[in-house]
């Protein structure tokens, strides 16, 4: 098994579902026939087709984490949980099912695990500060002169905190519905959900990050 | 609608998640309110920083050492686990094991009812014939000379009728005999005019007490003739084997 774990694409026939794989599109509308292939062979024990469906979803697993989470540390600690957990539930996947749109489904618990626990632990660890949003974002003074980089730290900076503030819910639907580009009724879906409710978690998302940029503009402003 | 209701549709509106009528009029809105316009456009601008909210570019060593993490997690897990199964393993009931206790179990029920079957009709066939001989053979009546039988024997009838002296064999087969049911006991009358009559009413009578003066193992048949004499204290029992000279003694009876 161990040799057989950072094997890439072992074949043109992989080749070809990676590029495939790799396609832009709507998250969960991708090639579902090869997906299918792979959660097969993974689930009958081929670990190399579990080692494809890790490569074709850790970007997603680990981006997603990353904006839930705030950090690379959690966003690491959370993929690797993702896919334990994926690995030990692939026998109940139904293949009728969205493969990715179930892979949102296990990030999203994971995350809401681990804050949980972070919550517990102590909020004064937390990597979003969310009580300390009211002051101007600090930025190095080195990178002054490269505004383009500034803004965009900025801006980061700005959301991640926003993002924060947000109870779990919203904070997960209003990722995946405009940062992953998943539709409402995906939404829905993934975090096992009516439609209503996911437009009423992400009209008070948007309400509250629009409240929350418009005051660190004012604060920014003001000094 | 007023602002105050179109306020609440903007941050759907700005992502089209509104049905076609609620966007039609919010649309109709906002071309004609300034300030419900330049709170679409917030809207709008936040929405542009999220969907720009893109995580920094992890390199592919991160990717790799997660992936390496989970298969050592999952080797390590399965490894737990299948030691833990094992003695676990130990502990649980196993199908093999089941099926044999189960059949062993239905054997000694089978072996139960079937020693019981075969003992129980036995003993229903000695209940139930009373009267039979055991060897098939004619019993052997022995005759008493008749006597005098004007005193009343306490033993005879109340209603005081002289009836026939009655005597009474026993044929005892086997030494195992004594031991079974008195019923299987064969009692056989003859009519003797000069004995009391000796009815089932006497306890001493017709049972099975008596030793049995057969040697063990012993086929042969030993008869036994009780004689109630005149005086009721008294009674004559004879044991003889046949074509043996009968041997007799006396008792006093109850």
């Amino acid at each position: 098994m161990g040799s057989r774990l950072l094997d890439g694409p072992s074949g043109a026939a992989d080749m070809v579902l990676a590029a495939e794989m790799a396609l832009p599109g709507n998250a969960l509308t991708r090639n579902q026939t090869a997906v299918a292939l792979l959660v097969e062979r993974a689930t009958a024990g081929d670990t190399a087709a579990f080692e494809q469906i890790m490569i074709h979803s850790q970007q997603r697993v680990m981006a997603m984490s990353w904006r839930i989470l705030g950090n690379e540390a959690d966003a690491r600690d959370a993929s690797q949980e993702v896919f334990l957990r994926v690995y030990k539930y692939l026998g109940s996947f139904k293949q009728d099912q969205d493969f990715f749109a179930w892979v949102y489904r296990i990030t999203v618990n994971v995350c809401r695990d681990m804050l949980k626990k972070r919550q517990h632990e102590s909020d004064r660890f937390g990597s979003f500060a969310a009580d300390s949003s009211e002051e101007v974002l600090e930025i190095p003074f080195e990178q002054v002169d490269a505004e383009q980089t500034l803004i965009q730290a900025q801006r980061r900076e700005l959301i991640s905190r926003a993002i924060a503030t947000l109870p779990f819910k919203e904070r997960a639907s209003i990722v995946l519905r405009d940062v992953e580009g998943l539709s409402t009724d995906e939404v829905a879906r993934v975090l096992k959900s009516s439609s209503t409710t996911v437009r009423s978690q992400i009209s008070s998302a948007r309400r509250k990050i629009r409240d929350y940029c418009r005051r660190y503009m004012r604060v920014g402003e003001e000094s | 609608m007023n602002c105050k209701q179109i306020e609440k549709l903007l941050p759907l509106y700005v992502s089209r998640d509104l049905d076609t009528r609620s966007e039609r009029l919010v649309t109709a809105h906002v071309e004609s309110c300034t300030a419900c316009a330049a709170t679409a456009g917030e809207y709008q601008r936040s929405r542009d920083l999220l969907q720009e909210f893109a995580p920094p570019a992890f390199s592919e060593d991160v990717y790799a050492e997660i992936r390496q993490n989970v298969w050592r997690q999952i080797g390590s897990e399965s490894t737990a686990v299948s030691v833990s199964e094992l003695v676990a393993g130990w502990f649980r009931p196993r199908v093999i094991w089941a099926a044999a206790s189960a059949l062993l179990v239905a054997v000694l029920v089978l072996g139960i009812f079937l020693i019981g079957n075969r003992s129980t009709p036995r003993q229903k066939v000695a209940v139930n014939a009373p009267e039979m001989n055991r060897d098939g053979s004619n019993r052997q009546i022995a005759a008493v000379p008749p006597r005098d039988t004007s005193t009343p024997s306490p033993l005879a009838p109340r209603e005081g009728v002289k009836g026939p002296r009655q005597v009474y064999f026993r044929h005892s087969e086997r030494k195992g005999d004594r031991n079974r049911a008195p019923d299987r006991l064969n009692t056989l009358v003859a009519n003797a005019p000069d004995a009391l009559p000796n009815t089932s009413g006497s306890p001493r009578l017709g049972t099975s007490s008596d030793p049995d003066p057969s040697p063990a193992g012993d086929s042969v048949k030993i008869l036994r003739m009780e004689i109630q004499t005149k005086d009721p204290n008294i009674r004559i029992i004879w044991f003889a084997q046949r074509d043996t000279k009968p041997v007799s003694h006396n008792s006093k009876g109850t």
